[in-house]
């Protein structure tokens, strides 16, 4: 009986197994389809309007004989509504298979529906339903978004692909944009000084070709303007986000006359270390910027580095115009009353009372508020040429 | 409802009890009969018995004073070579004639009790007391002489059948190492141990087991490495054994096996002589059988299925990483095609986005659910497997190659299954022939079915489910009393950490020799 007993238990639990819950819902691959981009507009009526970019299997069966059209690869569906939802909900209309979100690669919003309605407004849908993931890319884009889904990748199974590869690499090899993953974003539209910084794609309307360079500034939602790619560098070394990129300066020593317009020289900036500690004294905000740069010659045209004094100046004249570059950044973002530089959250850090006090007004303290920028840089190379310029 | 099944169990049980105490009633009064000392009725006995063996070869001759004493012999002729038998005579009349005078005068007296004296000859003689003896002895190759007057008979071995050679192992070979294999000699094969390991220590205990067929089983050990405990549960689960035919030594691991319905084997077979005497040095019991070179080798933990005798030929790191390529094979063999499954009705999520696009671009257009194509290709993969092995060897290669096209390309390009279907049905069967033992290949191969209905119906959880039921079934099991997933659990962390990574083997061999006598002393 006692055995009885056992085996019943364990029969009853093995029973029981079954029940206990799991995430995942049954479905063949081939039920779905799989969303690679969303493009989003502002609808003519004031709504939004919904391009989902599916990939497309071809059809081979994976039979290599027959070759893959890459033109068949993807397919965009629009649908347009008041809410993304209704919108997304939408696409079987057209579609006969349901959206599958968890490997969308990037969000793409329009200029012109990001200055009209909130970028967060826009996206609670795709945080808070599960399937999309927090990591997917999100991206500002010049004109029209849907037209961006409409050109053909260059060797990406998918333009979602395409677009999210660039991002990485821009970061990675340029420092011409940023990366704002969903999560960033929601933690940047969150922070106190309500900024939030998006890459920025535009395409060439001529030979369909697209690209990501500059940044968007978003303030409490929405876009303000756009940083140049250049530009983009200074911001990215002042809130410490520069990763490795190229520096150009223009020739030491020389002056621009009419025979040589200004040749510039350019360093591979290979680490990027940047500090900004903000200290207010009375109702002056004074920030000190150390950054610490360390760098290999890329390319040189004019400056000959023999000797150790030719270094030193060579570095001098790089300090100079990089001192000058980043304080020409931040007085354009003062003129603008942008603190994209993130003092406004770092003195909420380090004194809230203080903060608190100068909340209200601080898009104007922040105009008027004094840099002092110290730059150390370290040349560690000439690269595999002795220093020299090759052309002499 | 509950009361019928208790009752149907019961009586379900009870006949089988009934059978074993008839049989041992039938069984003993007929077990023996002495000799009849009349030679004419001993004759009468002898070919009552042997009726219609019309191999058998019953020779009458004569000795003594005048030839007037009469004895027989009794051979078979298919057993004896008549080399051994013209032998055996010549030696018999020169033995007679040396010791107790010429044969013309030797008397039944002497004779007899010059054998019941065990008098020095030649030849090894058994004298035989009873005529059931006398007809095994028979049946194994004696030559049996019975004298007139005289309640005994004399057995000569003279066995001489046509054995095959000792060869390279078949089932089991290696690159390196001894290229030798049992056969299915049993005297040959003790030999073999005995050449081995040249200790008396080396114990090898004898019975016979079947009513009709009456074979030799040998069992062997290595006492004061052997736990006494262990030794004494072998000899008591045994002790069962007697009446029952038998004719490989695998029908012996449902004696010595603890459950029989678990598809997981508990005792490990080899043919090789010297992964016997490295079991023997381990501790374990060996069991030999006349008629088959494979041996049997108990008690048996989970991960000795993964070691195969040529690790300890090759270098530590090397045979190291051998050993853990096989328990990935192993969990590739069980889980492949259920983790595909559940990955791609479950869990398309955890695909990195590109490999997921691939499988997509293969999956369109196949007309079945994954579970259904995975099922499908499973089927005919183990039809292949199935039929590859039990075709005559120049047929079975056509049968591959036709099975390799037709589960490979031609489905593929008719679009019953995917190429990464393939793929995981081909890497599944590749990882369950890595594993040494062939024995827990075929026990995977059955579990893997259940896992992929559990990963077909609730994806990732049922394969969690499926694996944990796994587990729960091998922690509870045991080998001869051992625990079966013995390192692990229990944990031993020092042995455990030995499955993965062999130690040096100067290491392994002072641990064998230490580790085993001591802890059978602690034991006792």
């Amino acid at each position: 009986m006692r055995l009885m007993k056992i085996r019943l238990s364990i029969l009853t639990g093995i029973a029981c197994l079954p029940l206990l819950t799991g995430c995942g819902d049954k479905a063949e691959l081939t039920e779905y389809g799989f969303v690679q981009a969303v493009a989003l507009d502002q609808a003519p009526d004031g709504g939004v309007r919904l391009t989902t970019h599916f990939y497309n299997p071809s059809s081979s069966g994976g039979d290599p004989s027959v070759p893959n059209k890459p033109s068949s690869k993807g397919l965009n569906i629009t649908t347009e509504d008041d809410t993304v939802f209704e919108a997304i909900r939408d696409i079987p209309i057209h579609f006969g298979r349901k959206a599958k979100w968890d490997h969308m690669r990037i969000i793409l919003i329009s200029e012109e529906l990001a200055k009209s309605r909130k970028v967060s407004e826009m996206l609670d849908f795709f945080s808070r339903d599960h399937e999309p993931r927090a990591t997917v890319h999100v991206l500002i884009c010049k004109g029209k978004a849907k037209e961006y889904l409409s050109i053909q990748p260059f060797i990406e199974y998918t333009i979602g692909q395409q677009l999210k590869r660039i991002e990485e690499f821009v970061i990675r090899y340029t420092a011409k944009t940023t990366s704002t993953p969903l999560l960033d974003l929601a933690i940047q539209l969150k922070n106190e000084t309500k900024i939030a910084l998006l890459p920025y794609a535009y395409h060439n309307d001529k030979n369909n070709e697209l690209s990501i360079a500059g940044t968007a500034i978003l303030k409490e939602g929405k876009l303000v303007t756009v940083v140049s790619p250049t530009d983009t560098q200074s911001l990215l070394m002042l809130i410490n986000k520069y990763d490795r990129g190229i520096y150009e300066f223009p020739c030491t020593g020389t002056a621009a006359d009419e025979e040589h317009p200004i040749s510039k020289e350019s360093l591979e900036v290979m680490l990027v270390k940047s500090k900004a500690i903000p200290s207010v004294t009375q109702d002056s905000v004074k920030v000190a910027v150390h950054i610490e740069m360390r760098a290999a010659v890329g390319e040189l045209r004019c400056s000959s580095l023999q000797t150790r004094e030719d270094q030193q100046a060579f570095e001098q004249s790089i300090l100079r115009t990089l001192h000058a570059d980043l304080q020409k950044f931040i007085a354009s973002l003062q003129k603008k009353q942008l603190d994209a530089l993130g003092i406004g959250n770092k003195l909420y850090r380090s004194s809230p009372s203080v903060w608190k006090r100068l909340k209200p007004d601080w898009d104007n303290r922040f105009a008027q508020s004094q840099f002092d920028i110290q730059i150390k840089l370290d040349i560690l190379n000439t690269g595999m040429e002795a220093g020299t310029p090759f052309s002499k | 409802m509950w009361k019928w099944w208790l009752h149907h169990k019961r009586s379900l049980r009870s006949p089988a009890d009934q059978g074993m105490s008839a049989y041992e009633a039938a069984s003993d009064p007929e077990a023996l009969s002495p000799i009849p000392a009349d030679l004419q009725t001993a004759r009468r006995q002898v070919e009552a018995v042997f009726s219609d063996c019309e191999d058998v070869v019953l020779l009458e001759w004569g000795y003594g004073p005048g030839l007037a004493n009469k004895a027989f012999s009794v051979y078979f002729h298919t057993l004896v070579q008549t080399k051994e038998l013209n032998y055996m005579k010549a030696s018999l009349q020169d033995l007679v004639a040396h010791e107790v005078g010429p044969g013309t005068t030797v008397t039944p007296e002497e004779l007899i009790s010059f054998f019941e004296h065990q008098g020095v000859s030649s030849q090894s003689a058994h004298l035989v007391d009873h005529f059931q003896t006398a007809v095994s002895k028979v049946m194994n190759g004696n030559i049996v002489i019975f004298f007139d007057g005289w309640d005994k008979a004399l057995a000569y071995y003279a066995n001489d059948t046509m054995g095959r050679q000792i060869t390279e192992p078949i089932t089991e070979p290696v690159v390196q190492g001894p290229h030798m294999s049992f056969v299915e000699d049993l005297v040959k094969n003790i030999g073999l141990l005995r050449g081995l390991l040249k200790t008396p220590r080396l114990k090898m205990e004898m019975f016979t087991v079947g009513k009709v067929a009456q074979r030799d089983v040998a069992f062997g050990y290595l006492e004061g490495i052997v736990r006494p405990s262990v030794l004494a549960e072998f000899k008591s689960r045994i002790a069962g054994i007697g009446p029952e035919e038998i004719t490989e030594t695998s029908f012996l691991e449902d004696w010595i096996g603890e459950s029989m319905y678990t598809p997981f084997p508990q005792v490990r077979y080899t043919e090789r002589p010297d992964s016997v005497v490295s079991s023997l040095l381990a501790g374990k019991i060996v069991v030999l059988m006349s008629g088959t070179p494979t041996t049997l080798i108990c008690p048996c933990n989970f991960f000795e299925f993964f070691s195969s005798s040529e690790d300890f030929y090759h270098r530590t790191i090397y045979s190291s990483v051998i050993r853990i390529l096989r328990m990935i094979a192993f969990i590739m063999a069980f889980m492949l095609p259920s983790t595909y499954i559940a990955l791609s009705t479950f869990h398309s999520e955890l695909l990195p986005t590109v490999l997921l696009l691939t499988i997509l671009d293969t999956r369109e257009g196949i007309p079945f659910p994954a579970f259904l194509e995975a099922l499908l290709m499973e089927f005919f993969f183990e039809v292949l497997r199935e039929a590859g092995i039990r075709m005559p060897r120049p047929i079975g290669s056509a049968v591959s190659i036709v099975g390799a096209l037709v589960i490979g390309q031609a489905a593929i390009q008719a679009k019953i299954a995917s190429p990464v279907m393939v793929i995981v049905v081909a890497l599944t069967g590749i990882a369950s022939f890595a594993l040494p033992q062939y024995n827990l290949s075929t026990a995977i191969r059955i579990l893997r079915f259940p896992l992929m209905v559990l990963a077909a119906t609730l994806g990732g959880l049922g394969i969690m489910i499926g694996f944990l039921l796994t587990m729960l079934h091998l922690t509870c099991m045991r080998s001869l009393g051992d625990p079966y997933l013995a390192p692990m659990a229990p944990l031993d962390f020092k042995k455990f950490r030995e499955v993965f990574i062999l130690p040096p083997r100067y290491r392994l061999a002072r641990s064998v020799e230490k580790g085993g006598t001591a802890d059978s002393e602690e034991r006792e």
